[in-house]
């Protein structure tokens, strides 16, 4: 199922013809990303959960007459950020909202893997909360800075320059200079 | 989902795995949610996109013999004393629908014409002379919490829509507002305001109102 | 003679269209050029608290604009986002809706909610912004409030 070869496009029009089977085609490719979305926003597995299932009734409800006119992740992006930020609102859990507070769980096989990577966690976390959002989605998410745009509602030339100082940050901060080849012994496993 | 080749030019792969690795974790989505979202796309989506009845070859069968019917009806309505070429003052009581097989014909075409929304192309699961409250409403935008309660609904609002909580006969932010309030002051509110079906009346309730309000389709006057 | 004025003929022909292929190019540069501007809607209750409102929010002439975002007010009773149907991004059209039950509520002119919408071309957008209702914070409607946009100030590097 999972390796349907169709496209997002394909699948949205047979969705809008009542082919139940190619929504469950794109639940399945999308549920994963939602899920991790929703769960950096919350830090929350158990909202994560709550938000995948709200998003895709929501977007299940555009149907018939749902046209996909930018990448589907685009357009869910922000009905996930924002039903995982208000499933957390109403939930009053103790979880940090701002995703520069959630500090993700340090997992590698070694302890010089682990001590890079909790570096790295934290010039991420300690980034102003839109740059954090923009690097993650242009560099974990893989959108394009078009996307990007779109999705945050924000100009192209805002996405650039939020990525442009993220990076100047982590190429400047001493304990992310090394992925830039200025301590190469450092980056060693 | 694979994430696509996309690797800007300007950031070192170890980088990019580091923080992969840190924001990417696998996060699990239990069964329950998928069986709860494809089980609400399996009942929903081949209603949602049922032929228009015009574009159904056997409609145009039923619709002629329905009019062949009707016509003949209106011919010895017509040809009745004191009804036709001279006006009458005889009020009549309105002639019920005989259940022949033409005119249930004719009032499944109709029934089927009252599911079709014509700006939205959407189709609703409602009949003629059905209460509105078991109309599925547009706010549900959850899927299935508010189908399963349409019929608890059914009880309480004859006269109102679902969703117009202030009864002005319209679905606008003011509803959401005013459930809102209600919520605030926490005074017993009825049952049929759980929107959402989760058990409890509450924000998100409140957001089924005000979604339903701003959504761009053109909002339903109920009256 | 003949030989010069046909020479002359084909030579001024084919100058005015290279002009016109010219012209033509710098058309479709200038129409492929997008800009993005955001747009401050302002809802003044005129002098009252304001409760809540609902705005219609379009372009008057189709294609003029997509909105690509929506954000909330300058107002704390308005901060968040509004209310807004998530199809009304890549549109241009958005109904804007949101209510506060804040005791401290704003009574002028006020910033509710600001829309960043993406231009093709070197069109000025004419938009249209209706003020479909407004209230207090009991749910009282105003008759005379009022909703005017304007366009916001340029978005500075927020770094």
């Amino acid at each position: 199922m999972s390796d349907d070869p169709r496209s997002d496009n394909d699948l949205v029009d047979a969705i809008n013809a009542g082919d139940v089977d190619a929504f469950e085609v794109l639940y399945r490719r999308y549920r994963e990303w939602a899920a991790r979305l929703a769960r950096r926003f919350t830090g929350s597995d158990d909202i994560a959960a709550d938000a995948v299932q709200d998003t895709f009734l929501y977007f299940l409800r555009q149907f018939p007459g749902f046209e996909l006119r930018a990448r589907l992740t685009t357009f869910l992006y922000p009905v996930v950020k924002h039903t995982a930020q208000g499933i957390q609102r109403k939930a009053r859990r103790a979880a940090p909202t701002n995703v520069d507070d959630v500090l993700p769980a340090i997992e590698a096989d070694n302890d010089t893997t682990v001590a890079r990577r909790s570096e790295l966690a934290a010039v991420i976390a300690a980034l102003p909360p839109t740059q954090h959002e923009t690097v993650l989605m242009r560099f974990v998410d893989g959108m394009a800075i078009s996307e990007i745009a779109i999705a945050l509602g924000v100009p192209t030339g805002t996405v650039k320059s939020r990525l442009h100082n993220a990076l100047a940050t982590l190429r400047e901060d001493p304990r992310t200079r090394s992925y830039f080849g200025r301590d190469e012994s450092s980056q060693s496993e | 989902m694979t994430l696509p080749p996309r690797q800007p030019d300007d950031l070192p792969e170890q980088l990019l795995d580091d923080l992969r690795a840190l924001h990417a974790p696998k996060v699990e989505v239990p069964p329950s949610v998928d069986e709860h979202i494809l089980a609400a796309a399996r009942r929903t989506l081949p209603v949602a996109t049922r032929t228009p009845w015009f574009r159904r070859p056997s409609a145009w069968g039923g619709i002629t013999a329905a009019a062949a019917a009707v016509g003949l009806a209106a011919v010895a309505w017509i040809a009745q004393p004191g009804v036709g070429g001279s006006r009458s003052t005889t009020t009549t009581t309105p002639r019920p629908f005989s259940e022949t097989t033409e005119e249930l014909a004719l009032a499944d075409e109709l029934s089927v014409l009252d599911r079709l929304d014509d700006s939205t192309n959407e189709t609703r699961e409602f009949s003629r002379g059905a209460s509105i409250a078991e109309v599925q409403p547009e706010a549900d935008m959850f899927g299935l919490p508010l189908a399963s309660r349409a019929a608890e609904r059914a009880d309480f609002a004859d006269a109102a829509h679902p969703l117009d909580y202030d009864g002005d006969g319209v679905i606008d932010i003011l509803d959401a507002f005013a459930l809102a309030r209600t919520i605030e002051t926490q005074v017993a509110i009825e049952p049929m305001w759980d929107l959402n079906g989760d058990g409890v009346i509450d924000d998100d309730d409140v957001v089924v109102i005000a979604q339903a309000a701003v959504r761009l389709e053109p909002r339903e006057v109920i009256r | 003679m003949m030989l010069r004025v046909l020479l002359t003929i084909v030579a001024m022909t084919v100058t005015a269209l290279l002009c016109g292929a010219g012209e033509r190019h710098e058309a479709r540069v200038a129409q492929e050029q997008v800009r993005f501007v955001a747009y401050d809607v302002i809802v003044d209750p005129v002098g009252r608290p304001l409760g809540a409102y609902q705005v219609d929010f379009a372009a008057a002439r189709p294609g003029d604009i997509t909105i690509v975002g929506i954000e909330g007010g300058e107002h704390p009773a308005f901060a968040q986002p509004p209310f807004y149907d998530p199809k009304a991004l890549m549109n241009e059209r958005a109904v804007l809706a949101a209510f506060s039950t804040d005791a401290a509520l704003p009574e002028g002119p006020t910033l509710v909610a600001r829309v960043h919408v993406r231009i093709t071309g070197d069109a000025v957008p004419d938009l249209t912004v209706a003020l479909t209702v407004a209230a207090g914070p009991g749910g009282d409607r105003f008759e005379t409030a009022t909703v005017t946009t304007r366009l916001a100030a340029p978005e500075g590097d927020d770094s």
